[in-house]
């Protein structure tokens, strides 16, 4: 490596430090040169001040490593360029962070999705179930009105007969819910799909 | 060292530097070096952190026809070397049982040592 004087120095660590909020960067160039100027007026050549201040690489990492994250959000705002060296360090040093994280958000974003379809479709099969049921009741209890009647026990007849009609009320009622739910959720779903097309075709 | 211990630790020993007379960047690193060896790059991110932390403060002055950075300890600086003190006593006790232990096994350990400091 070639020998940088303090100028050269700080160039390159504004260079690698772009994309830091520009107060940070300043404090970071104010504080090397002072230790350079410090060194220099201890006794050593400006080439080996900067030299003695070790890689530069490891100053751009030690200045991340106290610069609060909105930092790294600049880094975001601004894609189409180059990465910084600081910037690969930083997405390398923090992969142990942020992999397990995306990892942990996508599967907890998947079973939120799977836990709401599984919900609709529960809805859906009480709903039906009931509504099926309710009318196998009735078909039930005109079976049972008419063998009653046909042997002669007239008054179990017209209780069953009864309760027959009970659940076709019930059914009827059942059936709306039933309508209605599978409406909404239709409504719902296209809305969904609707805005999704949407979102992408705006980006 | 553990980089956690470590970091906690130079925390503390930066403070001690500061802890009689304000001083700046480079005369710290020369104070500390006998002791702890430390590097600009390390002290930088120290400094902002203690900064933060309201542990110390930082003037900005002027020598030789330069600006310099002088940083003075705060009363929560003192108060951080203070618990550093307490949890000093704590931190040996740990060593001694540590050491007990390996003593017995394989006689590798020295307790000695760990019990003169």
């Amino acid at each position: 490596m070639e020998k940088m004087n303090k100028a050269e120095f700080l160039a390159e660590l504004r260079r690698s430090l772009s994309g830091m909020q520009e107060r940070d960067i300043e404090r970071s160039l104010d504080y090397y040169a002072e230790m350079i100027d410090d060194r220099v007026e201890d006794g050593v050549t400006e080439e080996d001040a900067v030299a003695g201040l070790g890689d530069i690489n490891d100053c751009v990492l030690q200045i991340m490593a106290e610069t609060p994250p909105h930092a790294v959000k600049t880094v975001k705002l601004k894609p189409k360029r180059k990465l910084r060296t600081w910037e690969i360090v930083l997405i390398a040093v923090g992969s142990p962070v942020w992999a397990p994280l995306l990892l942990a958000a996508a599967v907890v974003a998947l079973a939120f999705a799977i836990t709401a379809f599984a919900l609709v479709l529960s809805v859906f099969a009480v709903l039906y179930c009931l509504v099926i049921s309710f009318a196998a009741a009735v078909v039930a209890g005109i079976i049972e009105f008419l063998t009653s009647v046909a042997i002669g026990e007239i008054s179990r007849g017209l209780f069953v007969l009864g309760m027959g009609i009970a659940s076709a009320g019930l059914a009827i009622i059942s059936y709306i819910c039933a309508a209605h739910f599978t409406v909404f959720a239709g409504k719902t779903f296209m809305r969904a799909v609707k805005s999704f097309k949407r979102r992408r075709e705006t980006k | 060292m553990d980089i956690q211990m470590k970091r906690g630790l130079l925390d503390v020993c930066v403070l001690a530097a500061i802890r009689s007379a304000p001083s700046y960047g480079y005369r710290i690193i020369k104070d500390m070096s006998p002791f702890v060896p430390i590097s600009e790059s390390t002290l930088y991110p120290i400094l902002r952190r203690l900064e933060a932390a309201e542990l110390l403060t930082v003037v900005t002055a002027e020598h030789n026809g330069r600006l310099r950075k002088y940083y003075s300890i705060t009363g929560k600086g003192l108060d951080r070397i203070e618990s550093f003190k307490s949890d000093w006593k704590e931190i040996v006790a740990i060593y001694h049982f540590v050491m007990k232990d390996t003593d017995k096994n394989g006689k590798e350990g020295d307790v000695e040592d760990g019990k003169n400091e």
